[in-house]
C-alpha cells in the first residue's frame, strides 16, 4: 500500500514540478520530463506490469494537459516506454546508476521522436535536424541531468519501502 | 520473475492498451470533444494544487530575483521615474485628442473600437509541460465568462486564443505554437497577410510572416494588427512589429519576421477578451441595419487563409 502511495506521490510531484515550477528556474526554456523518469523508474525496478500502469498515468496527465483535445497519444508512448524498461527489468542490479540513466536518455530521445513525427512531420514540417539539435537534444541533456538526481531518489525510496516491510506480499502486482 | 498464474501475461496487457489508446485517438479525430468531461474533471481536480505550486514557486523566484538584482532595480528605478513623468506629461495632451476622436468616431459611426471589448484579467497558473507546444492555463474559466475563441492578450499585445474552457479554467494557445495562424495587416498600410508561429523560430522569439502580397507596402518597424478578415481574432490587437520583410524567390509573395510584444518568457498576467468574433458581427449587423451591406462582406470571407491547429 505504501508503495502505491509512494507513486502516486511521484508521479503527483513530477507533474506538478514538471509543469509549473520548472518553467520558471529553467534556461533556455527546457524543462526535462519528469513524468518519463518516473515511468523508466518504475518500469526498470518493478517490471512491464508496473511499467505500463505507471506509463498509461503519466500518460492521461499528459494528455488530458497538454495534448489537443483526446486521450491516447501520449499515453502510447508512455505505456511503451514503461513496457520496454520492463523488459530490462531483471538485467540491473541495485547499485548500478548508470544503464537506467541511459535508458531514461535513449527513451526521451524516442519521446521526442515520437511527438516530431506524429505532430510536425506529418505537417509538413521537414527541417528535421534543427528540431533535433533545437528541441530533443536539449530535452534529453536535462532529462538526463534531472534522471540522475530523481531516479536514485525514487528508487531508493521504493527499496526502503520493501525492504521495511514485515512480510512480502504480491499484491501491487 | 514469478508470474501468478491468474494473470494476463504483460504483452497482451500491452496489446489491449495499444489497442484502447488507438481507439481514444480514433475517438478524438472523428468526435472532438466526446473525451472533454474526463479531461475537464482531471483538470478540475488539479487545479488546486497546480495553483499553490505555482505561487509557492513564482514568490521563491521573485525572492531570488530581488536578490541578484537589487542594484540594478534601483537604476531602473530611477529611469523609469523619469520616463514615468515625461509620458504622463504627453497622456495629458493625448487625453484631450481622445475625446475629440471619440465623438468624430460617434459621427462617423464607428463601434466597437480596442478599448471598448469588455475584458477580464486573468493569472496564467500553468505552462505546457512539454518543449514542444506552447500553451498555458489561466485560473478563469466558464464561471467568469470565459467561452472558447476569446482573444487573450498580455502586455498590450495579442498573446493567445482560447482553446478549451472548464469550470475555473481556461486553456490558451500562444500565438507562438507552432499550431497557431493568425490573419493580420499592417497598421499604416492595411495590407494583409498571415502571422504564423514556428518551433524553429522560438527561440529568437520571432514570428513567421507569410503570403503578404508583393506589392503590400510593408517595412521593418511596422505596426502588425489583427485583421478584420479574421474569423478568429476581433480586429485591431496589436500582435507586434515587423522585424524584417523580404520578397520571395517566386516573386509573389513577401515574407518576413515578426517580433511580438507580448513577452513570452514572463506571462503572469493576462487580459482576455470577453467577446467572440462572431459576437461582433452579429452585433454589427443588429444594430446598425444601414450599414449591413458594410458588415456582410465580413461574414462572407471564408476562412480559408487561416486555420486553427
Amino acid at each position: 500500500m505504501r508503495r502505491v502511495i509512494l507513486a502516486a506521490a511521484s508521479i503527483l510531484t513530477a507533474f506538478l514540478l514538471q509543469n509549473s515550477v520548472l518553467w520558471t528556474f529553467s534556461p533556455l526554456d527546457v524543462v526535462p520530463n519528469l513524468l518519463l523518469i518516473v515511468t523508466v523508474t518504475y518500469g526498470l525496478t518493478c517490471g512491464k506490469r508496473i511499467g505500463m500502469l505507471i506509463g498509461a498515468v503519466c500518460g492521461i496527465l499528459s494528455d488530458t494537459f497538454i495534448g489537443d483535445g483526446g486521450l491516447g497519444f501520449y499515453m502510447l508512448i508512455y505505456i511503451y516506454a514503461g513496457a520496454l524498461c520492463g523488459v530490462f527489468h531483471g538485467f540491473i542490479y541495485s547499485e548500478e546508476q548508470l544503464f537506467p540513466v541511459v535508458m531514461i536518455g535513449l527513451c526521451d530521445f524516442a519521446f521526442g521522436g515520437y511527438v516530431y513525427v506524429f505532430r510536425f512531420l506529418i505537417r509538413g514540417r521537414l527541417d528535421m535536424m534543427s528540431y533535433v539539435t533545437g528541441t530533443i537534444m536539449p530535452e534529453v541533456v536535462f532529462t538526463v541531468f534531472a534522471a540522475i538526481l530523481f531516479y536514485p531518489l525514487i528508487y531508493g525510496l521504493d527499496r526502503h519501502l520493501i525492504l521495511t516491510k514485515k512480510r512480502r506480499t504480491s499484491s501491487f502486482v | 520473475m514469478k508470474k501468478p498464474k491468474f494473470s494476463i501475461p504483460p504483452r497482451y496487457v500491452l496489446f489491449l492498451l495499444t489497442v484502447l489508446c488507438v481507439i481514444l485517438l480514433g475517438i478524438n479525430f472523428v468526435f472532438p470533444t466526446a473525451l472533454n468531461p474526463v479531461r475537464q474533471g482531471i483538470f478540475t481536480l488539479f487545479m488546486p494544487m497546480q495553483k499553490g505550486i505555482n505561487q509557492i514557486g513564482a514568490s521563491i523566484a521573485d525572492e531570488i530575483e530581488s536578490f541578484l538584482h537589487m542594484r540594478e532595480a534601483e537604476e531602473e528605478n530611477q529611469l523609469l521615474r523619469q520616463e514615468n513623468a515625461a509620458l504622463q506629461e504627453k497622456l495629458d495632451r493625448y487625453a484631450l485628442d481622445y475625446q475629440e476622436l471619440q465623438e468624430l468616431r460617434a459621427l462617423l459611426g464607428l463601434k466597437n473600437t480596442y478599448e471598448q471589448y469588455p475584458s477580464v484579467a486573468a493569472n496564467v497558473i500553468q505552462k505546457e509541460s512539454g518543449n514542444w507546444f506552447n500553451s498555458f492555463v489561466i485560473d478563469k474559466g466558464s464561471d467568469d465568462g470565459i467561452k472558447v475563441d476569446m482573444n487573450v492578450l498580455s502586455g498590450g499585445g495579442l498573446c493567445g486564443i482560447v482553446t478549451e474552457v472548464g469550470k475555473n479554467y481556461a486553456k490558451v494557445l500562444a500565438i507562438i505554437d507552432d499550431d497557431s495562424n493568425i490573419s493580420a495587416m499592417s497598421a499604416t498600410s492595411k495590407d494583409s497577410f498571415i502571422v504564423a508561429g514556428d518551433l524553429q523560430l522560438y527561440g529568437e522569439g520571432l514570428l513567421n510572416i507569410q503570403y503578404a502580397d508583393k506589392d503590400a507596402v510593408l517595412a521593418k518597424g511596422d505596426m502588425v494588427i489583427t485583421s478584420n478578415i479574421s474569423t478568429k481574432y476581433l480586429p485591431g490587437l496589436l500582435i507586434g512589429y515587423i522585424q524584417e520583410i523580404s520578397l520571395d524567390a517566386n516573386n509573389l509573395t513577401q515574407s518576413g519576421y515578426l517580433l511580438p510584444t507580448a513577452d513570452f518568457d514572463d506571462l503572469t498576467q493576462v487580459l482576455v477578451i470577453r467577446m467572440v468574433k462572431d459576437d461582433l458581427m452579429i452585433d454589427e449587423t443588429e444594430t446598425k441595419p444601414e450599414e449591413s451591406s458594410e458588415a456582410e462582406p465580413q461574414t462572407e470571407i471564408p476562412g480559408g487563409t487561416e486555420a486553427q491547429g
